[in-house]
């Protein structure tokens, strides 16, 4: 019974009352239901604690002082004003010459992180943007409305409102997106995408490929390679990275990301392979955990110097 | 409300906190299931929409909370059981005369809670959306960008669930 109600989502309709005359009498008539409509009618008086609204305007009141003062709203200003603004903004403009047009129509603004840090940027329009330690992204705000592109270097994780198309465009290859959550990363040796929701399209050299929830992407021998994941989130925004198989080089250029450290790979470990996690906080933790499991001797010098043995 | 208010303006910004505070929090409370948090994480986002009122228009301000909100809970970490409590008007029957009795004593009412919050996320979101927000299958839809096809299935899985609940416990008495 069970599975013929989870068929064409019957019982959801069957709630809803969509459903038609006939379909309706026959399941009231087998009384397979009336139990769940007594508990259902029990749920539909439930209720959340009341919210209090005044507190929480009062609250935000007070908060409200802390932050920056947002640009009064321009229907405020009288029209002598605004002439004023207008006559004001022409002077600039035409004083500027043409260095300016290059300017105003050019500009780009450029977020980096440093190691070990973290930055969250939020674009217009509300998209979300994680930027991971040692990356960096561009775009131009002017064009923005028409033109939703972002340059990559390093890692980042995206959270895209729906909208209108969006681009990832990255040394490796190029993401195309509508609407949907994402982790990108590339190194020199690197290009990785996981899609945690939505769909993305991503495109390296003459390779294509489409992602959804569930699914991510590799270059491995120059093509992209397609694997699955069952995360949420990306491992680094919670302080940590995870690896399966990893190369000891690719976990290396990692881990000088997230730590300032001295440290060279002797040749005859860098094509090691290493599962494992590292955390992002604390630097003994992590060698150790890499070098233990790894089998490998090292000591800790001046300056976070790692010396092999 | 016309298009033509600024988020900035205080009148303005207070009507969308009361339009839509509490609804958000609730959606919130549904998904992630800690009242307290919910609550910090609407407060949270209405400051971040107060920063960004002058580039925010007023229709697009309900899409913006949510999205904020939504990344805000993905940095909290999310391993918390969700353990939802509602409140219960009536008082529960023990009265053997009902013939529905066994479906209405305080413990099975718990029961529900419990199951309820043990729904997978989805389908509680969708349910609660339905049953305690009383929004329609299309409102949900629109809410969770999703289609109503969709919604549709994870409110059957959810009906489905109870449904079992509730004939163990029939047998149970």
């Amino acid at each position: 019974m069970n599975k013929k109600l989870l068929k064409d989502n019957l019982i959801a309709k069957w709630l809803d009352n969509s459903l038609s005359d006939e379909q309706k009498k026959e399941l009231d008539s087998s009384g397979e239901l009336d139990d769940l409509k007594i508990v259902l009618d029990e749920i539909d008086t439930w209720k959340i604690k009341k919210f209090d609204s005044e507190k929480g305007l009062a609250d935000l009141k007070k908060r409200k002082k802390l932050v920056i003062a947002p640009v009064p709203p321009s229907k405020k200003t009288s029209n002598i004003n605004r002439w004023l603004q207008i006559a004001s903004s022409i002077l600039i403009l035409i004083s500027a010459g043409y260095f300016s047009w290059d300017f105003f129509f050019n500009q780009t603004i450029t977020i980096n992180t440093q190691i070990a840090e973290n930055k969250t940027i939020e674009l217009p329009s509300g998209s979300i943007i994680k930027l991971d330690a040692l990356s960096k992204i561009s775009y131009s705000e002017k064009k923005w409305n028409d033109n939703r592109t972002i340059h990559l270097t390093g890692q980042a994780f995206f959270n895209v409102t729906k909208g209108s198309s969006f681009k990832v465009i990255t040394d490796k290859g190029n993401i195309n997106v509508l609407g949907t959550q994402f982790n990108v990363k590339t190194s020199n040796t690197n290009f990785e995408v996981i899609c945690y929701e939505g769909k993305v399209k991503v495109t390296y050299q003459n390779d294509e490929l489409i992602l959804t929830k569930g699914e991510s992407t590799i270059v491995q021998k120059n093509e992209l390679k397609e694997t699955t994941h069952s995360n949420t989130t990306p491992d680094w925004t919670s302080g940590y990275s995870k690896y399966n198989k990893a190369n000891l080089r690719e976990v290396i250029t990692d881990l000088k990301k997230y730590y300032t450290i001295q440290i060279q790979l002797p040749k005859k470990y860098e094509d090691l392979e290493f599962s494992g996690t590292l955390t992002h906080k604390n630097l003994d933790t992590a060698l150790q955990t890499l070098f233990v499991t790894m089998e490998i001797k090292y000591v800790i010098g001046k300056d976070n110097t790692v010396i092999f043995e | 409300m016309k298009g033509n208010f600024s988020v900035c303006e205080e009148h303005v910004y207070d009507q969308l906190y009361n339009t839509h505070a509490e609804s958000l929090r609730n959606h919130l409370y549904f998904k992630f299931g800690d009242l307290n948090q919910a609550e910090d994480i609407v407060q949270e986002a209405f400051i971040k929409l107060w920063q960004k009122c002058s580039s925010i228009i007023y229709e697009k301000a309900a899409a913006f909370l949510y999205t904020v909100s939504k990344n805000l809970f993905i940095d909290v970490i999310r391993s918390k059981k969700v353990a939802l409590k509602f409140e219960k008007n009536n008082m529960p029957s023990h009265d053997i005369e009902d013939p529905y009795f066994h479906l209405r004593t305080k413990e099975f009412q718990q029961k529900l809670e419990t199951v309820i919050s043990e729904l997978p996320e989805k389908q509680r979101e969708a349910f609660l959306l339905n049953r305690i927000e009383k929004l329609t299958y299309k409102e949900i839809a629109e809410r969770l960008e999703i289609s109503q096809t969709a919604v549709e299935k994870r409110i059957s899985k959810a009906l489905i669930k109870l449904k079992e609940i509730t004939e163990l416990q029939k047998r149970s008495i």
